[in-house]
């Protein structure tokens, strides 16, 4: 199963619904697609949806997938590295009143550089990313939560040395 | 938020834990409601002035009654509002900005840039193009 999501942005994101739509009807998709649809107006004819998922639902969805197709939001690049899913990503575009900036290209262009996620930055591209999908694995993200907490503790204690020759 | 739960994890509750915490969104809420005291201050960005102003009404309530001599966040625009308002009672500021900027500071960390105390960034490339902004590494 394929587990197609477009976040929770208060926006639509009909470009993508439609694209992995018309994939599923030319057989470029032949696995079954789940989608979280959020405040998108398209209503998908060859996959099962729903508007928005509470998050056991999300979480299991997520994790009994494949693959993941997803807008190029954080929360969904992060959710599937986290999983170690396969995730294509198409970026959010300002001019289609799909977000209200355009840096998801960039995220999407950065993460897919560093081997993290497969992107399609328009439906043309969208079935060639559903073939590499198949066999990509995605590259670990090193990341260094405590490294970034140790610093910020410096900065405290700097503080509290301040205020003791005060 | 994600990325400040990441942080909170990482931070062994500092030389204290944070006394109080300000999210945006009652949903938001729930995770942090279980490690203090949370405040809801709404969402608002930059297409609505008027959202904006009354989340900074809402800020200045909450920094009048706590008083808090530092604010650590990863943004957004809501809560550089909740920085400056802090700032304004003398509270120093840790800002945080999101790994979703890649190329440039966020609107609301350059904003946050003009007063912030400390400001990190989760890419190496951009602690170079900016001064005062420090990389420390990656949330997420």
């Amino acid at each position: 199963m394929i587990f197609l999501t477009v976040g929770t942005y208060p926006l639509p994101f009909d470009r993508l619904l439609i694209a992995v739509d018309n994939a599923i009807a030319n057989g470029v998709i032949k696995e079954e697609v789940f989608a979280q649809v959020g405040l998108s107006s398209y209503r998908p004819r060859n996959m099962k949806y729903a508007q928005m998922l509470d998050k056991e639902t999300f979480d299991s969805h997520f994790q009994k997938a494949s693959g993941i197709i997803g807008h190029a939001g954080m929360g969904t690049i992060t959710m599937a590295l986290d999983h170690n899913k396969p995730l294509l990503a198409m970026p959010r575009l300002k001019k289609y009143g799909e977000i209200v900036s355009d840096h998801q290209i960039s995220i999407a262009r950065r993460f897919s550089e560093l081997g993290h996620i497969l992107v399609a930055y328009n439906a043309e591209d969208l079935p060639e990313g559903i073939r590499r999908m198949k066999n990509f694995i995605p590259r670990k993200r090193e990341t260094h939560p405590h490294a970034v907490a140790d610093r910020i503790r410096r900065f405290l204690d700097s503080l509290q040395d301040l205020n003791r020759t005060e | 938020m994600n990325q400040l739960l990441k942080l909170l994890e990482a931070s062994e509750n500092w030389p204290q834990s944070p006394s109080f915490y300000v999210t945006t969104l009652e949903a938001l809420a729930e995770k942090l409601a279980q490690k203090g005291p949370v405040y809801v201050i709404g969402e608002c960005n930059r297409l609505h002035p008027l959202k904006a102003l009354q989340v900074f009404i809402r800020s200045l309530k909450i920094v009048m009654k706590e008083r808090p001599d530092v604010v650590i966040t990863t943004g957004s625009l809501p809560l550089a509002i909740v920085c400056l308002s802090a700032k304004l009672f003398g509270a120093k500021i840790v800002w945080i900005d999101s790994i979703a900027n890649v190329e440039r500071l966020s609107m609301s960390g350059r904003f946050v840039r003009y007063f912030a105390d400390l400001l990190l960034t989760q890419w190496p490339e951009l602690a170079t193009k900016y001064r005062n902004v420090e990389y420390a590494g990656a949330l997420v």
